[in-house]
């Protein structure tokens, strides 16, 4: 079994889907301390366990606009360039194997989404924008 | 590679590198039976596991060195220097067997055993028993034994590391509940007891990353040892401070640049015993490396006595090689010089040797060294030696931090960087604000000051009941002191430090991220981000420019640099100041155009009373002698070297003369004139009788109180009957009084201030000059 499995998740009412490898859990976290002078999707950082997390709003990435937090949000956490991140997210559906490969990109992408966007995965009847979250991490 | 055969290799090295310190001190004093054993046993040893192993090619070549250890030990044979040589050549060898074993290095050829293992039975019974190099180790410890010791990845001490971590806080966050549930004293008790143990769990583990600095500098001696036999060169080796700790990963990162920089000293700084004597120096070279801890730094010191770097000749070779240009080199100085040592490609051997020229130059050592945020700083005079300075950090990950609190945040702070803490309401602070620049004057040191609020873009909370704010005096290592303004410094903690993510780094102000036992992220303020993002002035002090030109024949004296009430800046002497005050401005006073202040329940001169606003007034207080005068300032800038001799003398006023510093002429106070425009004629000696005080008004009021204050004794001339019980006294009388006292001198005071004919001799009553004149000549007479 070599098929790539997905975390289908919905960020700012965007369906995606993010390939499990790129991704280590998904978390509900704790307190986040905001960080000066930082970029609006830098939340700040968040304690998992004995990692500090550094916090980013996968919603105020592609959106621009920063939404009010809930207590404990949702996020998905990741290794990248070797430090942890916590990307937060709408909602999480699933994680499951793709019904078909990877398809390209088609259709004009969002330009918010175009720097991140790998391809379509088709899943459960819909269409789900593959993204990369190492692109939205560095960006 | 089977688990024994692993084992085998680790331990093996793990023993040679322990021995290698060894060998030296043991070549140094053969008669050292303990570090003879310790090799016996370690040939001993190694057989033994060949054989067990089946490894017959290091069997055979610690049997061989085994029998020779036996014969000295038996006393068949001495321990001469060439005998010691092929011990050590079989040492090696085995050595490379082990590592390819391991599959590090391919294997030496098979035949070269065959050689070593002649040379020492070549090796002549009775030797020449002039060791090479001398060992010194100033804290001897003569090894009873090598500690038994494991190999671990570093990556489970990691791991380890973390686990502890995420142990610590569980129990912080089941001692909240606890404490948030009463529960049973018994289960409070156990807790207690797992705290503990959860305590000393952290400490060692720390402690696996910390290792004894004798580890860096276990193979030196042997390294000296073989490099001054290859260069015919003879040195003694003096270690010290072996026994401060550093994070082993530092240690590894150190390992080479050390090498290198005693290989060189070797090499290009220890000259041949011939050229040695003939410079007068004894034969033998010295090379001293020295470790210490300054804060969370370690400091190692390479110092050797050999012939020193010629600067020039870096100059030259480094034009010759076209890395500066003419233009370059014009306006550098000593140090700078020498510096071009660092520059990439450029070697000051004149020919590559086997030892030193492999490529690895200076620059090398110093790109390894900042790698790890350490500094490298070399000094030489040619002749005497050559002394380099590494600076590293202790360790990357546990430093000493302050934790701070600014606009309801916690940020913690290098506790390294900080000098100083004040709050914003004592009495050596003062703050002023010119053009929006903010600054903190410390006493007389001026630092920009900025506020960690006005950085994080928090508003400052207003303090209960009014607390003073703290200011935190930052150095960071390059750049200039600055105040930084916290709402309150909590606590000071060993924190563990993590590098923090690029986007927060791209925030400028953070080195990075640690976690306290709370569990809530803290940033780690960056000391130089900081400076650099509230654009303080990085210019470097006028003391530190590296273009002053300083003519060190030129005396020097120390002088505050300070601004006038009327905005003039001028300097004075530092040592007439006794200290500098900010007074509030009502204990200021006047009369008669002299001024005061009120100091400590005293009354002191002010020198240049005037027009004082806001509610503090700065002063110089000086005090010479027993004299004592205030001096107003508007603010105290800095203390600086003054030429002895101003540039330009100016006679006149209280200036003394112009000094020429920085593109501004400071005048400079003439303290001895400042003192001598007081009146504060030293107290008068003496008694003045005065004719009518008890029953003249003007005599008692305004006469009397200003004879007091010169110094004098004041008696009213009726109630004395003899003038012998007062040593020098003089008489004061009116013109009209026909007071005759043949035996005391007579002053006579006069009502109109033109004098008629017959009171010619007579002194116009409020000529205060002439009064307080004839009185100190008529007393002077006497004393005389």
């Amino acid at each position: 079994m070599t098929e790539t499995l997905y975390l289908f998740a919905t960020v700012a009412g965007t369906a995606i889907a993010i390939p499990t490898h790129e991704l280590e859990a998904v978390a509900r976290l704790g307190e986040i301390v905001p960080v000066a002078r930082s970029a609006p999707h830098l939340r700040g950082l968040a304690a998992l366990r004995s990692r500090v997390l550094t916090v980013i709003d996968a919603r105020a990435v592609v959106t621009g606009e920063v939404a009010a937090m809930d207590a404990a949000p949702l996020a998905i956490i990741a290794g990248v360039d070797g430090h942890s991140y916590g990307l937060l997210i709408d909602e999480v559906s699933d994680i499951s194997a793709a019904e078909n490969a990877i398809l390209p990109v088609s259709g004009r992408v969002d330009e918010a989404w175009r720097p991140f966007a790998q391809g379509m995965v088709q899943y459960q009847d819909r269409l789900h924008l593959a993204v990369s979250i190492a692109a939205m991490i560095r960006q | 590679m089977d688990d024994l055969l692993g084992d085998f290799v680790a331990e093996t090295l793990e023993s040679l590198e322990a021995l290698s310190g060894e060998v030296i001190a043991w070549e140094a004093a053969p008669d050292n039976h303990a570090r003879l054993d310790a090799f016996f046993r370690f040939f001993h040893t190694v057989k033994g596991s060949c054989g067990f192993l089946d490894l017959p090619r290091p069997e055979r070549l610690a049997h061989a060195a085994e029998d020779v250890l036996a014969a000295i030990r038996f006393g068949t044979r001495s321990p001469d220097p060439v005998t010691i040589s092929a011990v050590l050549a079989i040492m090696d060898r085995i050595g490379e067997i082990a590592r390819g074993y391991a599959g590090d290095l391919p294997q030496p050829p098979e035949g070269d055993d065959d050689m070593l293992i002649a040379a020492l039975s070549a090796a002549p019974l009775v030797g020449d028993a002039s060791p090479a190099a001398n060992y010194c180790p100033v804290n001897e410890t003569v090894g009873g034994g090598v500690p038994r010791t494991v190999r671990l990845p570093l990556s489970l001490i990691d791991q380890l590391m973390s686990a502890v971590s995420d142990m610590v806080l569980s129990r912080n966050e089941l001692s909240r509940k606890l404490r948030d549930h009463a529960v049973d004293p018994a289960v409070d008790g156990s807790f207690e007891r797992l705290s503990v143990c959860i305590a000393d769990m952290r400490d060692m583990v720390s402690k696996t990353r910390m290792q004894r600095v004798d580890r860096l500098f276990a193979p030196l001696p042997r390294m000296v040892r073989d490099l001054c036999r290859d260069l015919g060169k003879q040195a003694s080796l003096i270690l010290e401070g072996g026994d401060v700790e550093m994070d082993r990963e530092m240690i590894e990162m150190v390992v080479d640049p050390l090498t290198h920089i005693v290989r060189n000293a070797i090499d290009h700084g220890i000259e041949a015993p011939a050229d040695r004597a003939a410079a007068g120096k004894p034969d033998v070279g010295r090379i001293r490396i020295s470790a210490g801890q300054s804060g969370n730094q370690i400091v190692i010191e390479i110092a050797d006595d050999g012939r020193g770097i010629r600067a020039d000749d870096l100059v030259a070779r480094a034009l010759r090689l076209g890395l500066v240009s003419d233009a370059d080199v014009a306006g550098l100085s000593h140090d700078d010089k020498l510096a071009l040592i660092f520059h990439p490609g450029l070697s000051t051997a004149e020919r590559l040797s086997a030892i030193s020229g492999r490529g690895v130059g200076m620059d090398v050592v110093r790109t390894n060294v900042e790698r790890i945020g350490g500094v490298v700083t070399l000094g030489s005079a040619p002749g005497r030696g050559t002394m380099i300075r590494l600076r590293v950090p202790m360790t990357l990950t546990i430093i000493p931090g302050l934790i701070l609190r600014s606009g309801g945040e916690f940020f913690a702070m290098p506790r390294a960087n900080v000098v100083e803490l004040l709050h914003d309401n004592s009495a050596m602070v003062s703050i002023e604000e010119v053009a929006g620049a903010r600054v903190a004057t410390v006493r007389g040191h001026r630092h920009a000051l900025v506020d960690l609020e006005e950085l994080v873009g928090r508003a400052a909370t207003p303090a209960p009941d009014g607390a003073p704010r703290t200011l935190m005096i930052v150095n960071p290592q390059s750049g200039i002191p600055y105040a930084l303004g916290v709402e309150a410094v909590e606590n000071h903690e060993e924190l563990v430090i993590r590098p923090a993510s690029p986007p927060v780094m791209a925030a400028g102000i953070f080195a990075g991220i640690t976690l306290p036992d709370n569990g809530r992220p803290m940033l780690l303020l960056d000391p130089v981000g900081i400076a650099q993002v509230a654009e303080l002035p990085q210019v470097l002090k006028r003391k530190e420019a590296p273009s002053a030109v300083v003519d060190e024949a030129q005396a020097t004296v120390a002088a505050l640099h300070f601004v006038e009430m009327d905005g003039e800046q001028r300097l004075i002497a530092l040592d007439t100041i006794e200290r500098i005050e900010d007074v509030p401005v009502e204990r200021f006073g006047m009369a008669e155009g002299s001024g005061f202040v009120r100091l400590r329940g005293r009354l002191v001169p002010v020198a240049n009373p005037g027009a004082l606003s806001g509610t503090l007034a700065k002063i110089l207080h000086l005090r010479v002698a027993e004299q004592e005068l205030c001096y107003v300032v508007r603010e105290v800038v800095d203390i600086i070297d003054m030429p002895e001799r101003p540039d330009l003398c100016v006679r006149g006023g209280t200036v003394a003369g112009v000094v020429s510093l920085d593109g501004l002429s400071l005048q400079v106070l003439d303290a001895h004139a400042l003192f001598a425009t007081l009146d504060m004629g030293k107290a008068g000696t003496g008694t003045c009788l005065v004719s009518g005080l008890a029953d003249d008004p003007w005599m008692r009021t305004i006469l009397g109180p200003l004879l007091v204050q010169a110094g004098y004794d004041v008696r009213d001339a009726g109630s004395v009957d003899g003038v012998e019980a007062f040593g020098p006294a003089v008489l004061l009388c009116d013109s009209a009084d026909h007071v005759a006292t043949a035996m005391l001198p007579t002053i006579r005071l006069r009502m109109q201030a033109d004098a008629d004919e017959a009171e010619s001799r007579s002194i116009y009553r409020y000529d205060r000059v002439g009064l307080l004149a004839a009185i100190e000549g008529a007393l002077k007479g006497q004393c005389a």
